[in-house]
């Protein structure tokens, strides 16, 4: 009954999208303006980014398809598709050739479920086909709780991957540097930029400043010894309310048994 | 007479095997994630038939095989049951999806191709640090194959938010060192760094001629000196344990409930508040005392016998040797030369060293009459 079934499967199959279209990561774009199940008609003759989907090649690559359509017009449409390394941007790639065409089309409207896209595709022809962009189960970062690993708390216990390696050469460096500032606060502890620090290869470390989250650089480092930034203490255990500017009470930082924490500015430092 | 519209022509859709595909990986993901992290519940009893990757004795749990590629690569070979298949039932229809030897092997190992792959993330993007690369196929439904990163989701554990204590203090009134971890993310590697671990890092490093290949040894705790426990853990964007977390993770909260409580306690036993009141009390008042199998599991102390990953002497949040077992490694940034747990089965029950918060000093250099264990914790960004 399955070979039946498989042998019938194989003779139709209408599977023109990639194959890695059946284990996206994340729909990272959509484009604003086009509404679900409206064919997309304006503006004619243009180039438009659809959507942007992610994925992880079997080397572990992050890229991102660019889905792009040529809005008909006086002429017929075409689709396109341009993967590229997921830091890139689809915008550069818009009139340039994509990895694979599908011209002829007299209109394209899509549909969004849960973890699916849909495209439904009409052709010259008359010819119809339904396309599908399938996402694997959305991850949503668990509150920290016992018994909890690191692993699960930053990521699915699994992650499906493209069955294919890709020849696109990430057009950025690779990891992070060390002491690259990964997490920027300000001395008023508002974060200025959100933290990159789990993409530091070899961990990160923190000069407290008195905030609730202080600022962070890739790498390591002895905190507490003399010269070198002190280490975080918290700011509950005093179990008062207080002000923990460096200079009026530094209890949030401490230094190795015979040094003292000094300020720089508001960060804390052992002399 | 008008011409008929011509109807649009769609073509009757038969799913593709690329679907039928999906949805089988899709549905024994369950299954595989059961043979990964509880690898030990597929231990069978007669033991393994995969001399190459696991040479079991009864010095070692079960628990060693949860999240062990090695017990991996032996299920995949046959080495615990002939024809290994996870079974699927889709559609009123079976499928047995099984694993792919797609790696090369590593020779160091054996000759065998790989069933696994270790990968340490090098590009931005993941927010895995590193993990386990498998392939799988359906039997089922030839020349389609799966790729897939399994996460290590068996090594370190929560460290709750609270507030804690530090080493030990002269009495009750003295509240010592305390600190909280209130807005951090911390998590403590359950067990010793073992063999095993650091044969993957030698490997990930390029340097296999270093391995351990004695595989007895595997399960064993690694002895590195210090500047290379610092190193493995750096490796894998951890940290190498802190006092201050060993002391917090092993002395028990006296209410779980109440993260702020007025008053710290210190614990002398992970298990027993008051350290009289347990064997290593009891040894210390009476120099006949005979260790009962129970004492070795909470800690193994001279004149236990040797044993690794056994689960009995977790502390309240899941960490295992606290007392007892290796001497193990500890950065202090407090004091900084109170940087080893002498705590072990080298020394005697009624030993003072086997005492929550007494630390002595390791010079960083390996010996073989006090071999140093470690572990590392990994802090996670917000």
């Amino acid at each position: 009954m399955i070979w039946i079934m498989l042998i019938i499967s194989t003779l139709s199959a209408q599977a023109a999208q990639p194959i890695h279209w059946g284990y996206l990561i994340e729909l990272s774009h959509q484009h604003e303006f086009y509404k679900i199940n409206e064919p997309i008609l304006k503006p004619k003759e243009s180039w438009q980014n659809l959507f942007t989907f992610s994925y992880l090649d079997r080397d572990l690559k992050q890229l991102k398809d660019c889905v792009f359509y040529k809005v008909p017009g006086e002429g017929l449409g075409t689709l396109k598709i341009k993967t590229i390394y997921a830091f890139d941007k689809c915008d550069d790639y818009v009139l340039r050739a994509g990895d694979k065409e599908w011209p002829d089309i007299k209109s394209l409207q899509f549909n969004i479920h849960e973890n699916i896209v849909t495209f439904d595709i009409s052709f010259k022809n008359y010819r119809s086909e339904k396309w599908l962009a399938k996402f694997q189960k959305a991850f949503t970062k668990p509150s920290p709780a016992m018994n909890l690993s690191s692993a699960e708390f930053k990521s699915p216990k699994t992650l499906l991957l493209a069955p294919h390696s890709s020849v696109i050469v990430a057009s950025k460096a690779g990891l992070l540097k060390a002491d690259f500032q990964c997490h920027q606060i300000s001395e008023y502890c508002e974060e200025v930029k959100p933290s990159v620090c789990d993409q530091c290869p070899e961990g990160w470390y923190e000069i407290p400043n008195g905030c609730l989250q202080g600022p962070k650089f890739c790498g390591h480092h002895s905190c507490g010894s003399k010269g070198k930034p002190a280490c975080r203490r918290g700011m509950v255990w005093q179990r008062r309310d207080s002000k923990f500017d460096c200079r009026i009470d530094s209890s949030f930082a401490y230094c190795q048994k015979g040094l003292s924490v000094q300020c720089e500015g508001q960060k804390a430092f052992c002399r | 007479m008008r011409p008929r519209p011509l109807a649009p022509v769609r073509v009757k859709h038969i799913d593709p095997p690329e679907k039928l595909f999906t949805q089988v990986i899709e549905a024994s993901q369950k299954k595989i994630l059961k043979l990964w992290e509880e690898g030990d519940r597929y231990f069978p009893k007669e033991g393994t038939r995969c001399e190459e990757e696991i040479q079991h004795d009864n010095t070692v749990g079960r628990s060693y095989y949860q999240c062990n590629p090695h017990f991996w690569q032996c299920y995949w070979q046959g080495g615990v049951k002939e024809g290994p298949a996870l079974e699927v039932e889709l559609s009123g229809q079976t499928f047995h999806v099984v694993a792919k030897a797609a790696f090369a092997p590593i020779p160091a190992f054996s000759q065998n191709p790989r069933y696994y792959d270790l990968f340490k993330r090098s590009e931005l993007g993941l927010h895995l640090n590193y993990g386990y690369m498998v392939e799988l196929i359906v039997k089922e439904i030839p020349g389609l194959s799966q790729p897939m990163l399994l996460a290590d989701t068996c090594r370190d554990t929560y460290l709750p938010e609270r507030i804690y204590g530090y080493g030990k203090v002269k009495d009750e009134k003295d509240e010592g060192f305390i600190w909280d971890n209130f807005g951090r993310n911390l998590f403590i590697d359950k067990f010793y760094v073992t063999n095993r671990q650091v044969n993957e890092w030698r490997i990930l490093n390029g340097e296999p001629s270093k391995i351990e290949i004695n595989r007895g040894q595997w399960p064993k705790p690694a002895l590195l000196s210090l500047k290379d426990q610092i190193k493995y853990c750096h490796f894998y964007g951890k940290r190498l344990l802190e006092a201050k977390l060993f002391d917090a993770a092993s002395m028990s909260p006296a209410d779980l409930k109440d993260p702020k409580p007025s008053r710290v306690l210190r614990p002398e036993t992970p298990w027993q508040r008051d350290h009289s009141r347990s064997f290593l009390g009891m040894a210390r008042i009476n120099p006949d005392y005979q260790l009962a199998p129970l004492d070795c599991q909470l800690a193994q102390v001279q004149g236990c016998h040797e044993r690794y990953f056994s689960t009995d002497s977790a502390t309240w949040m899941g960490l295992h040797y606290s007392l007892g077992f290796y001497p193990e490694s500890l950065r202090n940034f407090i004091e900084p030369s109170k940087n080893l747990k002498m705590s072990s089965r080298f020394f005697l029950p009624a030993s003072e060293w086997h005492e929550l918060g007494v630390l002595s000093n390791w010079n960083g250099v390996q010996e073989k009459k006090l071999p140093v264990a470690f572990r590392c914790y990994e802090e996670v960004a917000p």
